[in-house]
């Protein structure tokens, strides 16, 4: 392939790739965090009512 | 009546790349970028996505999201939320005109995909022995020019007479649209995405490897890609080159057509847009840049040579997509199941997209009429069935509905979109409302560019458009372009008139 084409192709490849790459690695993170704080809450809540129960009886 | 709601992040990402993702990224990029300077045509394009692209989708995300919240999924409703004033209902109206007129010609063609798709199985294209042994490349395409031309009909009359297996096609395409839309936002529209998108990714990679494996005594996919690729740089001045990848950005990511605004109403109040739109976007960058212009024109020059090619990409996206490629893979080994792959990759990528373009009326009729999804679904798509036989036998008018539709008025909404946005309901505001609950937040520098550069930008095109393509235009009308343009006329007032009734029906409330 002509040097001045692939270096146009890889560059336009290169930037829409990098894109997808920081978009989808963002969004990756992101729902990790929003799960694991899901999970934190649930087992806070389990704690919480387990105490609740223990005191009522 | 509580408003749906997407089932999860990806579905939404996948079903606004999916309504993004469309014929035009694997026919109209390749072309476009072929004839505007190959190469240098990325620069004035990469330019046009951070100035046009990307500001308008965040806008239009952002106009949906605030609209949905208030139990409002169109424009003519949610502008009067952004813009109190008498008419903004009717301007808004424009957000349900363009969807539905596209849609009425989109779902033909998407038929034709799904026609051809099950010829290429069946082995009905024209086969090996009759295209070989033909001297040049024009004879060589003949038996496929000839199928096209039988198939839909469309000859030198202005009545067109498309044959019987294309109508058939069209009706198992409505009612495959219809199914699809009835099952509702999550259930329909986001389980096809999450279908057809990765199916969609996988076809066109598959079809990416084989075209560039392809070596004949005329050429190789390489030599294609030169082609596509090597720099032009005195077409860099040329302004025709850089409002053709403006124009390209806009298509591509399906800005102005309304869809995504309603798209968008199905968002929580505080979930992400910003990143969430970026995604979908660089779906749709990896689909047109890297998946797009690695299948068509470098297969064309592989097979015909970069001459031929160079007369193909010029003869349009048609005759590339049903002309040429059929042509390809029916002189190739196992061509039948790569012949079915490419048209089941348009398939999918047309139903993702008129799904998306038909929602907004649905939208309209369920949030301002109130009436149940079947129902609005069924009325959308009875109406779009009658006049989507305006194209289908009438002569140009395809090619009229998208002239107006589907390229003129989709650049006046955009701009609408960007001044009642970032100008009337107030540029701080807006910016605020594109930023909440993001994951990421917009860079500053986009707010001068979304309230400045964009509108001045999409201004210059219609101001191009008006002068330079529209008197050419108008000079060649014939008298079935006159009746579709007063078919137009009547769907814009009959809008209008559902849009006085919606507005009326909640006054009375």
């Amino acid at each position: 392939m002509k040097g001045s084409a692939l270096l146009f192709m890889l560059f336009s490849w290169g930037l829409v790739l990098s894109l997808s790459t920081y978009c989808f690695s963002k969004l990756f993170a992101a729902e990790t965090q929003c799960k694991s704080k899901k999970r934190k809450r649930t087992k806070k809540t389990g704690k919480e009512t387990k105490k609740k129960v223990q005191k009522a009886e | 009546m509580a408003r749906e709601h997407w089932g999860t992040r990806l579905g939404l990402i996948l079903a606004m790349a999916g309504n993004a993702v469309g014929l035009g990224n694997f026919l109209r990029f390749p072309t476009q970028a072929a004839q505007n300077g190959g190469g240098v045509f990325m620069i004035p394009y990469m330019i046009s996505i951070v100035v046009i692209a990307i500001p308008l989708m965040w806008t239009e995300w952002a106009i949906g999201r605030y609209g949905g919240v208030r139990g409002h999924g169109t424009t003519p409703a949610i502008f009067k939320l952004l813009w109190k004033n008498p008419i903004a209902k009717y301007v808004g109206v424009l957000g349900l005109f363009v969807p539905f007129v596209v849609a009425c010609y989109y779902v033909y063609i998407e038929s034709w995909t799904l026609g051809y798709a099950v010829m290429s199985i069946g082995g009905m294209l024209p086969s090996e022995a009759a295209a070989y042994g033909a001297p040049g490349t024009a004879e060589y395409l003949k038996p496929f020019q000839d199928l096209l031309a039988q198939y839909t009909g469309m000859g030198n009359g202005d009545i067109y007479r498309p044959s019987i297996m294309a109508y058939i096609f069209f009706l198992i395409t409505i009612a495959l649209n219809i199914w699809i839309l009835i099952k509702g936002i999550s259930g329909g529209i986001e389980k096809l995405a999450k279908l057809a998108m990765p199916a969609l990714f996988f076809m066109a990679l598959v079809l990416m490897i084989r075209v560039l494996t392809l070596e004949t005594p005329q050429g190789s996919a390489v030599e294609g890609l030169n082609f596509l690729w090597t720099p032009d740089w005195s077409q860099l001045s040329n302004p025709k080159v850089w409002l053709a990848a403006a124009g390209q950005v806009f298509f591509t990511l399906s800005l102005g057509f309304g869809a995504i605004i309603t798209y968008a109403s199905y968002l929580g109040k505080n979930d992400d847009l910003v990143l969430s739109g970026l995604s979908a976007a660089s779906l749709n960058e990896m689909a047109e840049v890297i998946l797009g212009g690695s299948i068509a024109i470098p297969a064309a020059a592989a097979f015909f040579g970069v001459m031929a090619a160079q007369q193909i990409a010029a003869s349009g996206a048609f005759n590339l997509a049903f002309v040429s490629l059929p042509a390809i893979f029916a002189n190739i080994p196992m061509g039948s199941l790569f012949g079915f792959l490419w048209f089941t990759l348009l398939f999918f990528a047309g139903l993702t997209s008129s799904v998306a373009i038909t929602q907004p009326v649905i939208a309209f009729l369920e949030d301002e009429f109130r009436l149940k999804r079947t129902y609005a679904v069924i009325a959308t798509m009875t109406f779009l069935f009658g006049i989507a036989h305006v194209p289908i036998f009438l002569g140009k008018a395809l090619d009229e509905m998208d002239f107006w539709a589907g390229t003129f008025f989709v650049v006046i909404f955009a701009l609408i979109e960007v001044i009642v946005f970032f100008w009337i309901f107030e540029g701080k505001k807006a910016w605020e409302e594109i930023n909440r609950g993001g994951i990421i937040k917009a860079p500053s520098f986009f707010y001068p560019i979304i309230k400045y550069v964009t509108p001045l930008f999409l201004t210059v095109i219609l101001i191009w458009w008006t002068f330079d393509v529209l008197p050419a235009y108008l000079k060649h009308s014939s008298w079935t372009a006159w009746v579709t343009r007063e078919l137009l006329v009547g769907i814009g007032f009959f809008l209008c008139f559902l849009v006085f009734l919606s507005d009326r029906r909640r006054r009375s409330k």
